[in-house]
């Protein structure tokens, strides 16, 4: 009774849980890279240096003023991409992991019935 | 199977499954196991060279199972259809329950689990409670069931907790109310002691939650704040670590929402949170600041992830050379947090930031064109004097700031507050709270603490509790001593058999004292005992007396008496002489400042709320002090001048005046008792405009002293001997007066003008003389016992005139 029980909560409650805990994994692994908040602000300057709007002043010091912005931007969107990128790969990991526990979870009952007929057949290594 | 509880429902059967194998440890050691399985077998097939290891290998299955399985049972939802009671039972009770139960094996069961422990120990019950006292009878259980059921939906809560169950078992009792009074509560409390494990419940699963931080690119957006750093606190930064509960006490939810909103709408985000000393102000902006680095999902999206600095004046001070140099390094700082973009500076007392002062420097200069640009998001703290009177100095400060004003919390949110901060202190003194501790603590501290508001004076009294806990229990009796021990005050009710003595004798014991006036003994007497015994209203003073009749009486005497038989001591009386109040000006004189005039009546009733208000001559004051005077008896509340509330509902006030004495003493000479004109003379006082009618109602009683008689007088002679005697113990000399001799000093001291009160200085010129030149010349020594005759009476006189 227990046993069937069992593995009745395997094949549906407890399979669409692991499901849901993978989903779980890659969002967190999504937040610690901050893969939203950098796509959200990509082209800002990067911690805000050299960022500042500059009013009157000669032209040259406009002219710079607007190339340490700009910097600032490039600077901050290369890095962003970079951690973006390196973001999405760890999640795509993780979500592999996942995929790969996913697909093993069916299985995992019947490992003592995999023993028995490798321990039967006398399978050596 | 009965018809309210399958015990073979699936959730009944998993719940009971989670008491065995639903534990961290044992999930541990599966998850080990299994994978210790999974590479020994084949390990073993290789080395030993024997198939046998694969079925080594074929028990990680099994074991993984088990741990997955057990994992899952640490969380057993409720049904989402309620039919019948294992469907919304807490698994922690589902998992124990026998099949067949009665209300008495409920108890049993609930007297073990930490749930059932909380309502017993929390309401001061002791575990040998609920078993003796619940109903063996099988018929009774699903009454006990029915009534779990309507608290868990009355309190909204998802499932019947063990903490339920034990209300509902408690709340079934017969004749439980008496039970439960004995421990100084009732059944709703007991209620309420199930709303406050859930609150507990929902305050840690609240912390348990995961926080969603921003992650590691939260903050390339935002400038550096090194200024800031170095010249503030970040508040945000801090609330990552600070023990703050807060589970959702939706008026100050409604505060924060509200500061969050005005700082996000763009334009001016400079904000004033203008209420009292410890009405929450900094708690908001800390709980603010938490939700804000948690990216709360209520709160507006632009607002996620920004930190909030508060700004130190003393550390910003202390580094200026000059006042220049002060000024611009504000704006530096202010320059700082508007191009860090996620910066909100917090001003708590503000006020130093606007004022010239000890500490304080007005720097309204450069933070007003800050304030007007609308580019610094500010929020600021202080109490609403200070509020208006920088608003009154700098009125474009209240132009650019939107001001929210956070008012005292009330009860509710008050207990809700103390009963998250109270996990923390327990932590610290490792100590455990009662409910009652609770309660007392809110009535005592709205009562006595007038220097602060709710919730902060509640905090800081349950804080302080915890010094005066008793084996580790602190209970409404620590509440009590701790107020008693900061204050000074008695606040227990009488309990003692010698103050119930008192209490039961007090006519006698203060006529003891003075000399008949029986009815004004009566009548204040009985007001005393009410108060003591609880039968009053405690939302104004324990009894309002207007004294009338002619002077020498004992008016005053009887005041001196209530506070030395009462309260225990004549320092319990505080005596204004209200002829010394006559102008507009001198109610500053009453609610003056402790700090600047320690006797002012505000100060003397802060420090000692248990004292006698003597308001002597009250005829003569100043309408206005009259009118401040009659807040107190209407409300028992009196705010000094720096706008603190001081009660005055452990005080009795008692006014005196000699106005119609001439009129008293003309029925008492008609031979009418003082009963049969009581009311005539009311009416006589309010038409003669000696009194106004709103001031003679707001008096519990107006009680009317007769003349004394000459034998009476005789009386107050033998009391003053007796003081005489009393000074004379230390000298082991006494004195005995002769009765003809008492009449001579009766017949010196008696003016019907001034009553007894010529007495005494008569007594001092003849009795006392006689005493001393005795001693003096040698004729009186210890042990020795002097007669005073008529002859030597007559002789000390005459000689004195």
């Amino acid at each position: 009774m227990m046993l069937l029980a069992t593995l009745t909560w395997w094949y549906t409650t407890g399979w669409a849980g692991l499901a849901g805990r993978i989903g779980h994994r890659v969002d967190r692994v999504m937040e610690s890279f901050s893969v939203t908040l950098l796509l959200g602000s990509l082209f800002d300057p990067f911690r805000q240096i050299d960022a500042g709007r500059t009013t009157g002043g000669s032209f040259d010091a406009q002219l710079q003023a607007f190339g340490n912005r700009l910097f600032s931007r490039l600077f901050g969107a290369v890095v962003r991409t970079l951690f973006i990128l390196i973001g999405i790969f760890v999640a795509m990991l993780t979500a592999m992991v996942g995929l790969l526990q996913l697909l093993v979870w069916p299985f995992v009952p019947f490992l003592p019935l995999a023993g028995i007929v490798l321990a039967v057949t006398g399978v050596r290594l | 199977m009965s018809d309210f509880f399958d015990f073979d429902s699936t959730r009944a059967r998993r719940a009971r499954a989670a008491r065995h194998f639903a534990h961290k440890d044992t999930i541990l050691v599966l998850w080990i196991c299994g994978w210790v399985a999974l590479l020994a077998g084949p390990l073993f097939v290789w080395v030993m060279a024997t198939p046998a290891g694969w079925l080594v290998m074929g028990l990680a299955g099994p074991l993984w199972m088990m741990a997955a399985w057990a994992q899952d049972l640490m969380h057993i939802p409720p049904s989402a259809e309620v039919r019948k009671i294992d469907d919304v039972v807490d698994a922690e009770v589902l998992g124990s329950l026998p099949r067949e139960h009665t209300p008495q094996a409920l108890a049993s069961l609930l007297t073990a689990l930490p749930s059932g422990k909380f309502i017993l120990n929390r309401m001061g019950l002791g575990s040998n409670f609920l078993a003796p006292m619940s109903s063996s009878s099988p018929a009774d259980t699903e009454k006990v069931w029915d009534e779990a059921e309507r608290i868990r939906r009355e309190l909204g809560a998802p499932v019947i907790t063990g903490a339920t169950l034990t209300a509902a078992l408690i709340r079934m009792m017969p004749d439980v109310q008496g039970y439960l009074a004995q421990v100084h509560i009732d059944t709703d409390d007991i209620t309420a002691g199930v709303a406050w494990y859930k609150h507990l419940n929902d305050s840690i699963d609240l912390r348990m939650k995961p926080r969603h931080d921003g992650g590691i690119g939260r903050d390339w957006s935002f400038g550096y704040t090194p200024l800031l750093t170095r010249f503030g606190l970040n508040m945000s930064q801090q609330s990552i670590y600070s023990t703050l509960l807060h589970a959702g006490v939706a008026e100050r939810d409604a505060f924060i929402d509200q500061i969050s909103h005005l700082l996000a709408q763009g334009g001016r985000s400079n904000i004033a949170l203008v209420g009292g000393l410890g009405a929450g102000k900094t708690s908001l902006v800390e709980i603010l600041a938490k939700r804000l680095m948690d990216g709360d999902p209520a709160l507006p999206r632009s607002l996620h992830y920004n930190q909030i600095i508060a700004l130190d004046p003393s550390t910003i001070i202390a580094s200026a050379k000059g006042r220049g140099d002060l000024e611009q390094l504000v704006q530096q700082l202010c320059y700082e947090a508007i191009k860090a973009k996620n910066t909100i500076l917090f001003l708590d007392d503000a006020q130093l930031f606007f004022e010239d002062g000890n500490g304080s420097v007005n720097l309204s200069n450069v933070l007003l064109p800050m304030l007007e640009g609308g580019a610094v998001k500010l929020v600021m703290a202080m109490d609403e004097q200070r509020w208006l009177r920088i608003a009154q100095q700098t009125p474009a400060l209240a132009q650019y700031i939107n001001r929210i004003m956070v008012p005292p919390a009330s009860e509710k949110e008050t207990m809700l507050l103390m009963q998250d901060q109270v996990l923390v202190y327990e932590y610290h003194a490792n100590v455990t709270y009662t409910y009652q501790a609770l309660e007392t603590t809110w009535r005592l501290s709205s009562r006595y603490l007038g220097d602060q508001v709710m919730p902060g004076r509640a905090l800081k009294l349950l804080e302080s509790a915890a010094d005066f806990a008793e084996s580790g229990l602190v209970t409404h009796r620590s509440v009590e001593r701790a107020i008693e021990s900061t204050q000074g005050i008695k606040v227990g009710t009488a309990n003692t058999t010698t103050e119930r003595e008192t209490l039961m004798n007090l006519e006698q014991l203060i006529h003891e004292r003075m000399i008949n006036q029986t009815r004004a003994v009566q009548v204040v007497s009985d007001a005393l005992r009410r108060a003591r015994a609880g039968v009053r209203n405690v939302e104004r003073p324990v009894g309002t007396f207007l004294f009338l009749g002619p002077t020498g009486v004992g008016k005053t005497e009887l005041a001196k008496s209530v506070a030395a038989v009462f309260f225990g001591g004549e320092d319990h009386l505080v005596r204004l002489d209200l002829n010394e109040y006559v102008s507009a000006d001198d109610v500053n004189r009453l609610i003056a400042d402790g700090a600047t005039d320690e006797h002012s009546l505000t100060a003397q009733i802060a420090r000692n709320p248990f004292s006698v208000v003597l308001l002597d001559e009250i005829e003569k004051a100043h309408p206005n002090v009259l009118n401040t005077l009659l807040q107190v008896l209407d409300e028992g509340i009196l705010r000094d001048i720096n706008n603190r509330q001081v009660s005055f509902r452990d005080a009795v006030i008692i006014a005196t005046s000699n106005a119609g004495a001439d009129r008293i003493r003309e029925h008492i000479e008609k031979g009418e008792k003082l009963e049969q004109f009581e009311q005539q003379f009311t009416d006589e006082l309010i038409n003669s405009n000696a009194f106004r009618p709103e001031f003679l109602n707001r008096f519990d009683e107006i009680v009317l002293f007769r003349p004394l008689t000459p034998d009476e007088l005789m009386q107050v002679i033998d009391i003053i001997l007796k003081g005489v005697n009393k000074n004379l113990a230390a000298q082991k000399v006494s004195v005995q007066v002769d009765e003809d001799a008492k009449h001579v000093l009766v017949d010196a001291g008696y003016d019907p003008r001034l009553g007894a009160r010529p007495m005494r200085r008569v007594v001092q010129r003849a009795v006392e003389n006689i005493v001393a030149n005795q001693m003096l010349s040698g004729q009186a020594g210890p042990g020795s016992v002097i007669h005073v005759s008529a002859a030597d009476v007559q002789q000390m006189l005459k000689r004195q005139s």
